[in-house]
């Protein structure tokens, strides 16, 4: 077993060895409570039947508190719990739950006897009432063929699931006014409104809705409370006892009042995720910028004596193990895009105040040094690095880097800034920005599908290449194309590729904004609209554009770098250097390089996207400003323009899985590549130059990020010269206008053993893309990805 | 060229080795330097057998195969591209002036951020001085710091009118007996240490470096003898020990060199750590 070396309390530790050991498991406690609470409010106000089965299922459900635990709240009946949504769908449910335990990816437990009771008791009613249900039958066809499970354009995560995607606000306004404040300013503003004004209407529905819910999460507060107290009566140890109470007075408080030392405003965060959790199930439910909104509860407690920093730090561990115990329940086919039990919990620290000034401090250290401590693999930690931060948070980053862990997800605050203010927001609150999900620059009154659709930018230069068909089924799938061998010009064949980026762009466009309509009108989200302070004022849920702002969805291009490799093979070995013809790259392709190992010899030998050559690199940023370009052209249903982005998650690995042999060398359904990072392994000259290469890609235009990962030998980091040279490196790559880098630093040799004896690697974390998870806990396809991202480092 | 490397002097640097040298150390870790000829590396323990190497070569060769005959390669690279494992390998390529100092342009912005540079390494890049001169001439104008590993052993009369260009240089100093000295590398010291005498008196700030290695130099005798030159000639130099490692064997067998390989023992952390308080004792500072 890898032991913490650092120190976190024995009860950390046992809370700890709790997370690592247990398998997840599915309760369908909430998904009964809201069945049963909407069978009795049919014909009401969609977004009242939300409020009231959320009011019902923090009324009804069994609350537990578990050993050890100093902050408190499931949302189901067990520890490690994934529940399920059936509003949103509930067909890949029925199909998938018998094989949930058994699954490569992401495996639940939940027993046949749970099966029955969830396929007797709850699916029934869903019978066509379900969002995935509407969005099918919304889709227009030939949409559809290339958007539904098929790794072309995917985004079966914005009808199948909730949005999440959201950062409450607790600096100015759940912390400022409490669930208490937010029920009274709702019920004023209530009084003020009349059924007799047609648009009032809506309004009095959403601050009925509000009350409900502001109601709700105060009632399942003080049951906590209740069980504390109880549980504190019976319990024989002293200190226990004494912690029990503890709890329930903190209980008591919040979060129905703005809370007062640290412990209350750790359990207010967990109670506001744990509400976002019951009511969606959501991907991306960021606590944001942790270190500015908890500091002064930390500083006044640390002035008051209340709190030192051993007690500071067990609270961080205690709130970051609760970020990782509760489990997105997602299909099989999710998993491939999102894969490790991620729910992209996304915690930013750093960076620049509102006023411009630098934000680091003492809490800013802690949560880089808890992360190393508990390894946990929640919250998904991101740093923002400005030009003026002080040399020795870079240091703690690169310290950070050199544990392995894949933390933290390091960010350059210039771009960040500039993508806010590209995107609209002011100034100040351009400066406030944290990060969302992965490396979406976002802000905490912000509504936003900020990972609205995956486009498959290699399917589309296929299509392009094979008369618009796909090489693996032969299917029509693209705009209509001529033969290969009938191109006369490389540049034709590169407009011919852009062109079809543009028709996957337009059907991620209009499976997007069919979706963001049937949200509003099918599930509105009274509880998460509470945590943004402009739906409060306005009267208006947050899937009906309730938020200060509403940003526009963001698309993300997946493999970049395989299209511009290919590209560039073709350019060069056909067009240049004539040593192959079109006819015979076809030929190759459908052989999946079968019989052409010369021909692939050479097209491995074409300079590749990460070694800082301008002869492929152009075409890369060519392609990313056209998708930039026709992205922005396109509209959601709020008039905000959709944003471009090269982020990562998983979805490399997938979205290879349905192209045939490209150009570039690649084989048949292996993976692509992931954001702006090189293909796996052909980046061979250095990590510099990889970023060099990166950093052309005017990354301060893409609003929906970039993502560049690499892998560097422990080595590099292992010394404090090695540290501080990494902060060089950092600086460097962003003085050349990149937004985002993010290191593995593990040996092959490390991860190979992992492989072998996973039962002693449990706890290994390891940068999937974006994010970072339990290596053991990838299927074994993404764990050979991992280790074939080439290692930098041999000196 | 390896860029990002952080053991070669202040900050992230890159590193350029100039091939060719003079001495013939016995625990040289780098023997494909020596000479300045092209080389084809193979790496044994990375080859699956798969004979993609033999299938491209244009001239009938298999770089696999115990029997490659170098002498017919013409270093065209073909099965260093195509070879699935990566273990073929071309070593002393030719560059021309330009292409390294693009190179170095192009690592500039890494430099600027973190205080590197380049550092200048072999074989014994005195030895290539014309290519040297053009390549410091570059690097002044780029602005970039420019740090030197040197054995020692060139011709001052070639060489002195660099040592205004460099900021920093890694001395070798591998035994003060010059008999010993000839034993392990082929070569009595004379040269060496009064090259040590004229750099310093040039002004350029010097780390003295001993390979250190038990059978070679780890005596008592030999440190002080390298300690007192160091105060009565090399004044404010640092001292830095490098205990000898055997990662160059495998390099030995990959160019073909096996007959040139011996073995040695490296040093305890307690006997570097003793070696060091020679030093100390002759307020000699450690280099870090
Ligand atoms: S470098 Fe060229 S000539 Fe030499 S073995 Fe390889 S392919 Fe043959
Ligand atoms: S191509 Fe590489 S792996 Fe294959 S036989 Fe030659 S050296 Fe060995």
């Amino acid at each position: 077993m890898l032991k913490t070396m650092t120190p976190v309390s024995d009860r950390i530790e046992r809370l700890r060895q709790n997370y690592v050991n247990t398998k997840p498991s599915i309760c369908y406690e909430r998904a009964k409570i809201y069945t049963e609470s909407h069978k009795k409010t049919e014909g009401k106000p969609t977004i009242l039947r939300r409020a009231q089965a959320f009011y019902d299922f923090c009324a009804q459900f069994q609350v537990r508190i578990f050993e050890d635990e100093l902050i408190v709240g499931t949302a189901g009946k067990f520890r490690r719990t994934g529940i399920l949504t059936p509003e949103y769908s509930w067909k890949w449910v029925d199909k998938e739950m018998d094989t949930f335990p058994t699954r490569p990816q992401d495996p639940y437990q939940i027993t046949p006897d749970q099966c029955d009771v969830v396929r007797a008791e709850i699916f029934p009613y869903w019978h066509g009432k379900s969002l995935e249900e509407h969005f099918l039958a919304a889709l227009p066809e030939e949409t559809a063929r290339i958007a539904v499970d098929t790794g072309i354009i995917d985004n079966d995560s914005k009808w199948r699931q909730a949005v999440g995607e959201i950062t409450p606000d607790y600096e100015g306004h759940l912390f400022v006014k409490g669930y208490g404040g937010i029920l009274k300013d709702a019920e004023e503003k209530l009084a003020t409104l009349d059924y007799l004004n047609a648009e009032d209407i809506d309004r009095i529905h959403y601050y009925q809705a509000t009350i409900l819910s502001a109601k709700a999460i105060i009632l399942l507060a003080n049951r906590y409370a209740d069980l504390s107290e109880n549980m504190a009566e019976e319990e024989a140890d002293a200190d226990r006892m004494a912690e029990l109470l503890e709890i329930a007075r903190v209980c008591r408080r919040v979060p129905e009042y703005p809370p007062q030392s640290f412990h209350e405003a750790t359990q207010f965060i967990w109670f506001v995720q744990l509400g976002g959790i019951i009511t969606e199930n959501p991907l991306a439910l960021n606590p944001g910028r942790y270190d500015q909104f908890m500091y002064p509860y930390y500083a006044a407690d640390m002035d008051k004596g209340l709190l030192d920093k051993a007690g500071a730090k067990e609270l961080i561990h205690a709130l970051w193990l609760k970020y990782s115990e509760w489990v997105w329940t997602i299909s099989e086919n999710t998993t491939g895009y999102f894969a490790g039990y991620n729910q992209f919990q996304n915690l930013t620290v750093g960076g620049k105040k509102r006023d411009g000034s630098d934000a680091t401090n003492e809490l800013t250290y802690l949560c880089l040094e808890a992360t190393d401590e508990v390894r946990t693999h929640q919250p998904g930690l991101s740093v923002r690095v400005q030009s003026d931060c002080p040399p020795e948070f870079l240091y703690a980053v690169s310290d950070l880097v050199s544990k392995g862990t894949g933390f933290p997800a390091i960010h350059n605050d210039q771009a960040g800034i500039q993508m806010l203010l590209q995107a609209g927001y002011e100034p100040e609150d351009a400066r406030d920005w944290n990060n969302c999900g992965c490396v979406v620059p976002h802000f905490r009154q912000t509504g936003q599908w900020t990972s609205a659709v995956n486009v498959n930018f290699a399917a589309a230069m296929e299509y392009a290449l094979n008369e618009g068909k796909s090489r693996l089924t032969g299917e029509k799938m693209g705009l209509e194309a001529k033969p290969l061998a009938d191109y006369a010009s490389y540049q034709e064949i590169e407009d011919a590729t852009f062109e079809q980026v543009g028709n996957l762009i337009h059907h991620s466009v209009v499976s997007t904004v069919i979706a963001q309509k049937l949200h509003a009108e099918m599930v509105p989200r009274p509880f998460l609209s509470t945590c943004i302070g402009h739906c409060l004022e306005e009267g208006k849920d947050l899937s009906r554009g309730g938020a200060k702002y509403n940003v526009g969805p963001v698309l993300t291009g997946i493999g970049l770098a395989v299209v511009a490799n290919s590209l560039a093979v073709i350019k060069k070995l056909v067009f240049e250097d004539k040593v192959t013809t079109l006819a015979e790259l076809d030929a190759a392709m459908s052989a999946d390089w079968e019989g052409y190992d010369a021909l692939r010899t050479k097209a491995l030998a074409v300079v590749k996207y990460g070694n800082d050559d301008d002869y492929v690199d152009a075409i890369a940023r060519d392609l990313a400003n056209y998708y930039y370009r026709k992205t922005r052209a396109y509209k959601d249903n709020f008039g905000s323009p959709f944003n471009s982005a090269f982020m990562g998650i998983s979805n490399y690995i997938p979205t290879g899985r349905i192209v045939g042999a490209t150009p570039c060398g690649r084989k048949a359904t292996k993976p692509i590549t992931e954001g702006v990072s090189p293909f796996a392994g052909s980046d061979v000259k250095s990590p510099l130059a990889a970023m060099r290469s990166s950093a052309k890609m005017n990354h301060d235009v893409h609003t929906g990020g970039t993502l560049l990962n690499l892998r560097l030998s422990e080595d590099l980091v292992s010394t404090p010269k090695g540290k501080r040279d990494l902060g060089g490196i950092i600086r460097a790559y962003f003085s050349l206008g990149a937004f985002h880098v993010q290191f593995n630093t593990l040996s092959t040799e490390t991860l190979r053993k992992a492989q072998k004896n996973p039962e002693d690697y449990k706890d290994l974390l390891v940068r999937v893309a974006g994010y970072s998870t339990q290596f053991v806990n990838l299927s074994p396809e993404m764990q050979e990805a991992i280790i074939a991202r080439s290692a930098h480092g041999s000196y | 060229m390896q860029d990002y490397s952080i053991h070669d002097g202040e900050g992230v640097r890159t590193t350029i080795f100039l091939a060719g040298c003079g001495l013939r150390c016995q625990w040289c870790a780098n023997p494909e330097s020596w000479t300045q000829h092209k080389k084809l590396a193979y790496h044994a323990h990375k080859c699956k057998g798969c004979h993609t190497c033999r299938s491209v070569c244009p001239e009938g060769l298999d770089p696999a195969s115990e029997g490659f005959d170098i002498a017919r390669c013409t270093f065209c690279g073909d099965c260093v591209a195509a070879c699935p494992e990566k273990a073929l390998q071309l070593a002393c390529e030719a560059m021309d002036a330009d292409a390294v100092l693009d190179q170095i342009r192009r690592d500039e912005i890494f430099f600027r951020h973190s205080g590197g540079g380049v550092t200048f390494s072999g074989g014994e890049p005195f030895v290539q001085h014309q290519f040297l001169r053009r390549l410091m001439a570059g690097c002044e104008k780029l602005g970039v710091s420019v740090w030197v590993e040197s054995c020692g052993f060139f011709k001052w009369d070639q060489c002195s009118d660099l040592m205004a260009g460099i900021d920093h240089i890694f001395f070798d100093i591998k035994h003060m007996d010059s008999e010993t000295h000839r034993k392990f590398t082929g070569l009595g010291n004379e040269t060496i240490l009064e090259n040590a005498k004229r750099i310093c008196a040039a002004g350029v700030p010097m780390t003295v470096r001993i390979p250190l290695i038990t059978e070679v130099n780890l005596d008592g005798r030999n440190l002080t003898a390298t300690a007192r030159f160091m105060q009565e000639h090399l004044p404010g130099s640092l001292i830095e020990l490098l205990p000898y490692h055997e990662l160059g064997k495998a390099k030995y067998s990959a160019f073909r060199m096996q007959d040139d390989f011996h073995a040695f023992t490296t040093p305890t952390a307690a006997q570097i750590e003793a070696a060091y308080s020679i030093f100390e004792h002759h307020s000699i500072g450690r280099y870090q």
